[in-house]
């Protein structure tokens, strides 16, 4: 075959146009087509055929890799600002490896441990660490202090990130550009920051944006900042938001107000009780519904307006348990004449038991617990006792870990001991010091190591279980040293066993983040 | 520069809980082997001394559900490297049980014992007395050796000329067809150079159908064909060629150079060899999982290659860590890049390779190309390179001359750089892009990507 079409083709090809010649021969066949000529490339043996064509290619093909053009001028990204916190050491990092693959529970503890010394994760450790902020909402601010601002930095390139950008990081200032022209992430920090230096400048940054902000997770991000340096100057705006179309920034707003006892809009929702509310004659405290049915009942505690059609006992026992969680605790003495301990007595001596059924002990136990009381808390435990805190429909132990939470860590660890003799049963053990969150004091701490070998005459293997875990969560690790290798009881080595290892693996994290 | 560990004092010096962790085979055996590695699960457990001190291997008993417990071992200095036991019914090695114990043992929770179970004696002298009949029976008959080999190159020369034959038929016809051909059309040339013992180039066949699909796949198909029968081409050349274009051909066709024959006679070369970084891989046609450790020679400027293989489920075992140096003789592979070392070596931790800019590293890879032009990684340092984002991410030099990456999620590099230029090695390849694989923090330490 002689090159008949090439003689057409006037113009010389083009030297980049040499290899799409060369696809186009080898399309076709070079039994149909003559090999194209490839004046850029240097000779090769063969000049006809597909032998020609295959050379050819190969030349084209090695002389592109050998001679590959890289990009010009790609602008490199504005590098990260250096968080001049020191990093957690090579043991620490390892530490945290372990806990991302199989301890999982232990990463508020490094979390924790590691901001408490003044340090940051490793850079190399920030990925796995803001992919663990996508699953576990509750965890981020914490990530956030331990990634610091590289995370902040990182976070800007990975959507699935996003909600980094919104956490507030060490050492955040105000900026006027992020707050005219930052990203959503970015003017709640700045926002965050100026509230924790300047709370009245915040809130009127805030007022004077509000009308403007369409979306409704922005108002709520925004709002959410003024819990930092909450005061009396607030009420008004946040009062406001009440009205909220969103039922998210309305809770929102309420969280907030619940925090201001001298607001209007608890002395509404005071006098909403005291008409409600009474003693009757045997001293039982007694609610009725009846009054609470009402619009400005229902803006108040952030509730959806009423449908139209009569109430179900549901919406009823809804609304009456907000009520009485967000009502001001200090209401009640007044009304019922009697001391907070009087309170829950009355609470409690509501036929359906105790607990049990008794909606009105479970909500104020909830108000307690909502407006972080230490005093009302002591109360109800010292009248209730330690071990009856149920909730009222699943009997589950219930808000007793955020209750002795409250409580000042002496009082705390002596009512918990008050109450955990030798006669109780494992599980009462397990049960209660799982709520009694750490660091354990010196006596509690030996007292339920002695309790962990000694061997009962019943010996309750799911009980012990239990006690085992509370321990592996709250036992200062230390305390590994009085626990021999050797199981004490037999049948229950395993969960002994795990003990240890759990207790071994917080000392060494305890270790390397001192 | 710390001063040099001695390696050879103490094997515990050469292994850390990260090196254990290294060679979990994936990350589901890593996990498993988290929960076994407890000094609870192993109430029975001890290490062997070895005779010129350190230890010779380590031992446990494994508590799990069963009524009998795992028995697991792991030598560790046998002549074919680290070898491992368990009577757990996994096929994975290591299992955990051997993972976990190892671990153990490399945070000191393993103490040296005198006495050992029977079942530990038995397997340590099994191991030995087999190592010494392997070495017996090596070198039998060197004339029957020749002629097999003869009968080979011819078996493979005559393979390779049919193979490009093969190949002229198909441009002669025409490619138009090619994504309408069934496998059949492809795996008859794979299969008949299998039977010519060039299995390297057999690959190279059956990885023709995919290159035949999707968008500018004639483009794709024909630089694989032009590249596939330039092999062709260069290995009927025979001794005309360089002798490490030789080699590197030869090696694409499939003819293997064992290791033995490199540590007999290959080049040997001693330097302080600098650890750039490693790359785990598993290659697609075959059940094999391959690590690639790049080396950089101080004194000689060489690079080196040194590779390990294994099953998929094991992970290829390696002496070099990124951030350190080895002093030690290393016997090249013909091709004058692969090697094995020869002998123990020192290591000691080292100070970050020197590197050079983009456009370096595309010299680098074209003098590496002009000896082998078939050519697709190299490894490049670069120095003071930084993340970039286009159209896609890249890492540029202070000139803002960039090279592509080859990952859109390159998290772990921005993490350790904070967009700061930092020296980066990593593998480059024209098609693929760039593979970051170790990158040096503003402290100098070494983080493997």
């Amino acid at each position: 075959m002689t090159g008949t079409r090439d003689s057409e083709a006037p113009v010389p090809p083009a030297p980049a146009d040499s290899w799409e010649r060369l696809v186009s021969a080898a399309l076709v066949g070079t039994s149909r087509r003559s090999v194209p000529d490839t004046p850029d490339l240097p000779e090769t043996p063969e000049t006809e055929g597909a032998a020609a064509l295959l050379d050819r290619a190969a030349l084209a093909v090695v002389r592109r890799a050998a001679g590959y053009t890289p990009a010009t001028g790609i602008a490199p990204l504005t590098p990260d600002t250096e968080d001049e916190r020191p990093e957690a050491g090579a043991g620490a990092t390892r530490v945290l490896e372990h806990i991302l693959a199989d301890r999982a529970e232990l990463l508020p503890e490094w979390l924790d441990l590691v901001s408490a010394c003044g340090r940051r994760a490793a850079h190399s450790s920030v990925p796995s660490l803001l992919d663990q902020g996508v699953r576990d909402s509750r965890l981020r601010p914490a990530l956030a202090a331990a990634v610091g601002t590289r995370g902040h930095w990182l976070a800007r390139f990975n959507p699935s990130w996003s909600h980094m950008l919104a956490e507030s990081a060490p050492g955040d200032r105000f900026s006027e550009r992020d707050w005219d022209h930052g990203t959503p992430g970015e003017r709640r920090r700045a926002l965050a920051a100026l509230r924790a230096e300047d709370p009245d400048r915040a809130r009127e940054l805030l007022t004077a944006l509000w009308p403007g902000l369409a979306r409704a997770e922005l108002r709520r991000h925004l709002l959410e900042t003024l819990a930092v340096g909450l005061g009396p100057a607030d009420e008004e705006f946040v009062e406001r938001a009440l009205d909220d179309r969103s039922a998210n920034v309305r809770g929102c707003a309420l969280s907030l107000l619940t925090r201001l006892p001298g607001s209007g809009h608890a002395e509404r929702l005071r006098g909403c009780v005291r008409q409600s509310a009474s003693l009757d004659a045997g001293g039982i405290l007694r609610m009725e519904s009846t009054g609470t049915d009402d619009p400005a009942v229902r803006r108040d505690l952030a509730l959806a307006a009423s449908d139209g059609r009569s109430e179900n006992a549901n919406q009823r026992y809804e609304r009456m348990w907000a009520l009485v969680t967000h009502t001001p605790l200090d209401v009640w003495p007044g009304l019922l004449g009697t001391d907070p301990a009087g309170v829950f007595t009355a609470a409690e001596r509501r036929p359906g038991g105790y607990g049990r059924n008794n909606w009105l002990f479970g909500a104020l136990v909830n108000a307690v617990a909502v407006q972080r009381n230490a005093e009302w808390a002591g109360a109800v435990l010292g009248t209730v006792g330690v071990q009856t805190m149920r909730h009222p429909n699943t009997g589950q132990l219930f808000q007793l870990a955020k209750l002795l939470g409250l409580l000042p860590p002496r009082e705390r660890y002596e009512l918990v001991s008050g109450v955990l003799d030798d006669a109780a049963p494992l599980v009462r053990w397990g049960e209660l010091l799982h709520a009694t969150h750490g660091p354990w004091p010196p006596e509690l701490s030996e007292r339920v190591v002695g309790r962990l070998l000694t061997r009962g005459r019943k010996h309750d293997h799911n009980g012990y279980r239990e006690l085992c875990e509370a321990a592996a969560s709250h036992l200062p690790p230390e305390h590994l040293a009085e626990l021999p290798g050797e199981p004490p009881i037999d049948v229950s080595a395993d969960a002994y066993l795990q003990l240890r290892n759990t207790l071994r693996f917080r000392l060494d994290m305890h270790k390397e983040l001192s | 520069m710390s001063p040099p560990v001695r390696s050879v004092l103490c094997v515990s010096d050469r292994w850390s809980t990260d090196d254990v962790w290294a060679l979990a085979p994936d990350t589901s055996s890593r996990k498993a082997a988290l929960k076994v590695a407890k000094e609870g699960s192993w109430p029975e457990r001890g290490a062997v001394a070895a005779p010129e001190g350190g230890t010779s291997a380590i031992w446990g008993e494994c508590r799990g559900s069963g009524a009998k417990p795992y028995l697991a071992a792991v030598h560790l200095d046998g002549a074919g490297g680290t070898a491992y036991k368990c009577s757990c019914p996994s096929r994975k090695i290591p299992c955990k049980h051997a993972l976990a114990l190892f671990a153990l043992w490399t945070q000191d929770q393993v103490a040296l014992r005198e006495d050992r179970p029977e079942w530990v004696a038995t397997w340590l002298s099994g191991r030995a007395s087999r190592q010494v009949r392997a070495r017996a029976s090596a070198p039998a008959d060197p004339e029957r050796a020749a002629a097999t080999l003869r009968e080979r190159e011819e078996s493979v020369g005559a393979g390779m000329d049919e193979l490009r034959l093969w190949l002229r038929d198909q441009i002669d016809a025409g490619l138009a067809e090619v994504p309408r051909y069934g496998y059949g059309h492809w795996d008859r040339m794979a299969k008949r150079l299998v039977d010519a013992k060039a299995g390297g180039a057999s690959s190279l066949v059956a990885r023709l159908p995919g290159a035949a699909r999707g968008d500018g796949w004639p483009e794709r198909l024909l630089e694989r064909l032009g590249l596939l029968h330039l092999l062709a081409v260069a290995h009927q050349a025979g001794d005309a060629l360089g002798e490490r274009t030789r080699a590197a051909a030869r090696a694409r066709v499939g003819i293997t150079t064992r290791a033995e024959e490199v540590l007999a006679g290959g080049e040997r070369v001693h330097d302080t060899w600098r650890v750039l970084g490693q790359r785990l891989t598993t290659a697609p046609e075959a059940d094999m999982r391959s690590r690639r450790v790049w080396l950089r020679g101080s004194r000689t400027g060489r690079t080196a290659l040194s590779l390990s293989f294994s099953r998929t489920g094991q992970a290829p075992d390696t002496p070099f860590r990124v951030g350190t140096d080895v002093t030690a003789e290393f016997a090249f592979y013909p091709d004058g890049h692969r090697i094995v070392p020869a002998g123990e070596g020192d290591t000691a931790t080292a100070d970050p390779p020197a590197g050079g800019t983009v456009t370096d590293a595309l010299d680098a890879f074209a003098e590496a190309a002009a000896e082998d032009p078939w050519l697709d990684t190299w490894p490049v340092v670069i120095d003071q390179a930084a993340p970039a984002h286009g159209d896609r991410w890249y890492l540029a030099d202070p000139d803002g001359t960039a090279l592509p990456l080859n990952t859109a999620q390159p998290w772990r590099l921005l993490a350790v750089t904070g967009g700061h230029p930092a020296t980066v090695a990593a593998e480059w390849s024209p098609g693929e892009g760039l593979a970051p694989i170790a990158v040096w923090d503003r402290n100098g330490k070494a983080v493997s990507l």
